[in-house]
C-alpha cells in the first residue's frame, strides 16, 4: 500500500491546513472558519487590504491570535519535533523501539523542572520560564552524559548507547521520585509538568521551538539516503561510503537538542515518537528521504488533534495531552499493524 | 578531502605491509605482520581454518577496521587518508547478510550501491536508474525488483548484493565467505558469477573461502591464512599443494584427479572413523 509519495505530501498537507483550523475555530468560544481565515489574512501584507475584519469581535481576533494560535503552532512544531527524532534514532540506532526518550533526555529534562519547581525558580531567559529554562539546562547535561559515555572509547556500540541511556533515564526518575516525596506540596505540580501540557504557549516559546525545528530540518534531510544505507549494517553502509560513526554521532546530537527543546516547552508526551514514524513506515515505505518529512507533517497533525482535544473534552479543566496521544494513536496504529501483518508486510 | 586520494582514477595495487592487529579483548595478535600485495586483475582466494583472521584482513582492507600497526597503501596513499566516499568509489563489499527489521524492496537495496558517486539533493537521473536495471539483469535478479529484500531466499539475496556491489562501480569486489551458506549449486552459480565479472568487466575479486575445491578451480592467487599469520601467498596452482594445506589446517589432504573432469580435488583426512555402525 505504497501511495505516490508527492500525493501522499500533498494530501497531508492540506489535512494539516485543515486541522489548524479546526483546532482554531474550536474552544470555549466557537469561531467561524471564515472569519478565522479573514483575522489570519489581515495580519499578512498586502493580503490585509482585501479583507475586512470590521466586523469580527475584538475579543475574537484576541482568543485566535494571542491565545489558540501560539498553542496551535507550539503543539505542531513539537509534534513535528518528536516524531522527526523519533524516525531518526530509530534509524541510527537501527531499533524500532527507540523513541526519543530512550536516550535519557526527556528524564533530564523533568529533573531539571521538578529542581525548579522545587526550588521555586523564577527567573526568565530567551522566552523560556524558570521551569523550562531549568528543564532545558537538564536535558543539555543530559545529552552532554549520555554522548560522553557511549562514544567514550571512539567507538560506538549500539548496545551501549541505549544500556546508558536507559541506565542515565532510571538514574533521573528516581531522583525526580525523591523530589516528588520529599516535598510533598509541589508533587502535583511536578507530576502535572511531567505529563505534558501546551498550556504554557507562548510567541517566544513558538519561535525557540521553530528554530530548534528549523535548524534540526536543515541538519538531518540532506542526509536522508544515508540513513537508508545505514539500515543494511554498520560495515555495508560504510563499504557503500558512509562514514558510519561520524554520521552516528551527528544523528544523535541533532536529534537529542530538538528533543531537549520538546521536553522544555511541553513536558514529557510519550508515544508520539515511537509510534509516528511507524505509521509513515506503512504507509509511505521505510525511505528515510519520504519518512523524515511525512513524520514531520503526520506528527504535527496528530498532535495539534490531541491538544485540540486535550483543551476541550473536559472543558473548563484541561487534560493532560500526554494521557491523550496513547489513548488515540495506539488503536490506530494496532489496526494499522493488523492490516500489514495480513498482507505480510511485516514479518 | 585529500588531494592525491581524489586523483586516483582505477587502483592497479594494494599494498599490505607489516599489518598486525590485536583488539584489547584478544589475547593474542588477530593480524600477526601481514605483508602482501594485491594487484588487479586477480581472482584473490583467502583460505584458513576459523580464527585465522581471513576477516579481520579484509575488514582492514575495507577501512572497516582502523590499522594498529602496519600499514595498508592504496597506489602508494595510506588507506586512511581515504574519505568513505572515495573507497568506496574503488572497493565494493559483498556483504553477508542484511539485518532484521529491513524492510527495503530489491530494488531500493540495489539503488543503495549509488550513494558514493552521487551528491546530496540529487535525484537519481534515469542513467542511475538504468545502471541499477543493468545489474539486476546481471545477476538474474531483474524479476525480484519489486519485492521486500527480506523474503528472498540465500542464494537470491546473496545475488542482490552482488548486484549492489555491481552498481557501485567499483573495480575491486570483496567477499567475506559468499557462498558459505549456500548449496552446492548455487554455489557454483555465485563463482562463475564472480568469474565472469572478472573475465568480462575485468573486476579483481578478493574472496574468503572455506571450499578448498572450490578456490582451487576458481581462484588464479590464493592466500592461506593461520592464527593470524599469512603462511602461503601466491598462484594457486604453485602454492595450493598438500604440504601447504596440512601446515594451515593441521590435516592432511589426498589430492586426486575427478573420475570425470580430471581436475584436481583435495580430500581431507578425516582419521579413525567414530561413527557407531
Amino acid at each position: 500500500m505504497k501511495s505516490k509519495p508527492v500525493v501522499l505530501a500533498i494530501l497531508l498537507t492540506a489535512l494539516l491546513a485543515i486541522m489548524v483550523a479546526v483546532a482554531l475555530s474550536v474552544g470555549a468560544v466557537h469561531v467561524q472558519i471564515r472569519d478565522i481565515i479573514r483575522i489570519l489574512m489581515s495580519y499578512i501584507p498586502f493580503f490585509d487590504q482585501q479583507v475586512s475584519t470590521a466586523y469580527i469581535p475584538k475579543s475574537h481576533e484576541t482568543i485566535i491570535m494571542a491565545i489558540r494560535l501560539p498553542r496551535i503552532l507550539l503543539a505542531g512544531l513539537v509534534g513535528c519535533g518528536l516524531s522527526l527524532s523519533g524516525a531518526v534514532l530509530q534509524g541510527v540506532l537501527r531499533n524500532p523501539l527507540a523513541d526519543p526518550q530512550v536516550l535519557g533526555i526527556s528524564s533530564g529534562a523533568a529533573f531539571g523542572a521538578a529542581v525548579a519547581i522545587s526550588f521555586g525558580f523564577t527567573y526568565s531567559a530567551f522566552g523560556l520560564g524558570g521551569i523550562a529554562g531549568a528543564a532545558f539546562v537538564g536535558a543539555l547535561a543530559t545529552i552532554f552524559c549520555v554522548l560522553k559515555i557511549s562514544f567514550s572509547e571512539g567507538k560506538s556500540s549500539l548496545i551501549g548507547i541505549l544500556l546508558a541511556g536507559i541506565a542515565i533515564s532510571s538514574l533521573l526518575t528516581s531522583a525526580i521520585t525523591m523530589i516528588m516525596v520529599l516535598d510533598r506540596e509541589k508533587l502535583e505540580k511536578v507530576y502535572m509538568w511531567m505529563l505534558g501540557s501546551f498550556s504554557a504557549a507562548s510567541e517566544m516559546r513558538v519561535i525557540f521551538m521553530l528554530i530548534f525545528v528549523v535548524l534540526g530540518l536543515l541538519a538531518i534531510l540532506p542526509l536522508s539516503r544515508a540513513l537508508d544505507l545505514m539500515m543494511t549494517g554498520d560495515d555495508s553502509a560504510q563499504s557503500m561510503g558512509v562514514d558510519v560513526e561520524a554520521l552516528r554521532k551527528w544523528m544523535i546530537l541533532v536529534s537529542s537538542l530538538m528533543v531537549a527543546a520538546c521536553v522544555s516547552v511541553s513536558g514529557i508526551i510519550g508515544f508520539v515518537g515511537l509510534i509516528i514514524p511507524h505509521v509513515v513506515r506503512l504507509i509511505a515505505g521505510p525511505r528515510h528521504t519520504r519518512l523524515l518529512p511525512l513524520s514531520c507533517v503526520v506528527g504535527a497533525i496528530f498532535m495539534i488533534i490531541c491538544d485540540t482535544l486535550a483543551r476541550t473534552m473536559a472543558a473548563p479543566s484541561e487534560i493532560p495531552v500526554g494521557a491523550i496521544t496513547a489513548i488515540l494513536g495506539a488503536p490506530y496504529f494496532l489496526f494499522l499493524l493488523a492490516r500489514s501483518a495480513r498482507k505480510g508486510a511485516i514479518r | 578531502m585529500n588531494r592525491i586520494s581524489s586523483k586516483i582514477m582505477r587502483v592497479n595495487s594494494v599494498d599490505v605491509s607489516g599489518l598486525s592487529w590485536q583488539p584489547s579483548t584478544a589475547p593474542r595478535l588477530l593480524l600477526d605482520h601481514i605483508n602482501c600485495r594485491l594487484e588487479e586483475g586477480h581472482f584473490y582466494g583467502i583460505i584458513g581454518p576459523n580464527g585465522s583472521g581471513k576477516t579481520s584482513l579484509i575488514r582492514h582492507l575495507l577501512a572497516l577496521q582502523s590499522i594498529q600497526s602496519g600499514s595498508i597503501e592504496i597506489e602508494g596513499v595510506p588507506i586512511g587518508l581515504f574519505s568513505k566516499k572515495q573507497l568506496a568509489r574503488h572497493f565494493a563489499y559483498v556483504a553477508q547478510k542484511i539485518p532484521s527489521n529491513y524492510s527495503f524492496t530489491v530494488f531500493e537495496t540495489v539503488a543503495m550501491g549509488l550513494f558514493a558517486r552521487s551528491r546530496f539533493f540529487e535525484a537519481p537521473s534515469i542513467q542511475m536508474i538504468e545502471q541499477v536495471n543493468e545489474a539486476l539483469l546481471a545477476t538474474q535478479t531483474l524479476q525480484y525488483k519489486d519485492l521486500p529484500f527480506a523474503v528472498l531466499s540465500g542464494g537470491e539475496s546473496q545475488r542482490v548484493l552482488l548486484a549492489r556491489a555491481l552498481v557501485q562501480s567499483a573495480e575491486w569486489l570483496f567477499l567475506d565467505e559468499p557462498v558459505s551458506n549456500l548449496d552446492v549449486s548455487h554455489q557454483v552459480e555465485m563463482m562463475e558469477k564472480l568469474s565472469s565479472l572478472r573475465r568480462e568487466k575485468g573486476k579483481t575479486v578478493v574472496c574468503v573461502l572455506h571450499d578448498i575445491n572450490l578456490a582451487a578451480r576458481y581462484c588464479d592467487s590464493i592466500l592461506m591464512m593461520k592464527a593470524g599469520r599469512l603462511l602461503y601467498n601466491g598462484s594457486t596452482k604453485e602454492y595450493l599443494n598438500r604440504e601447504h594445506l596440512r601446515d594451515v589446517f593441521d590435516i592432511s589432504f589426498a589430492v586426486l584427479a575427478h573420475p570425470v573432469t580430471s581436475d584436481i580435488i583435495y580430500v581431507p583426512d578425516y582419521g579413525p572413523t567414530t561413527r557407531n555402525d
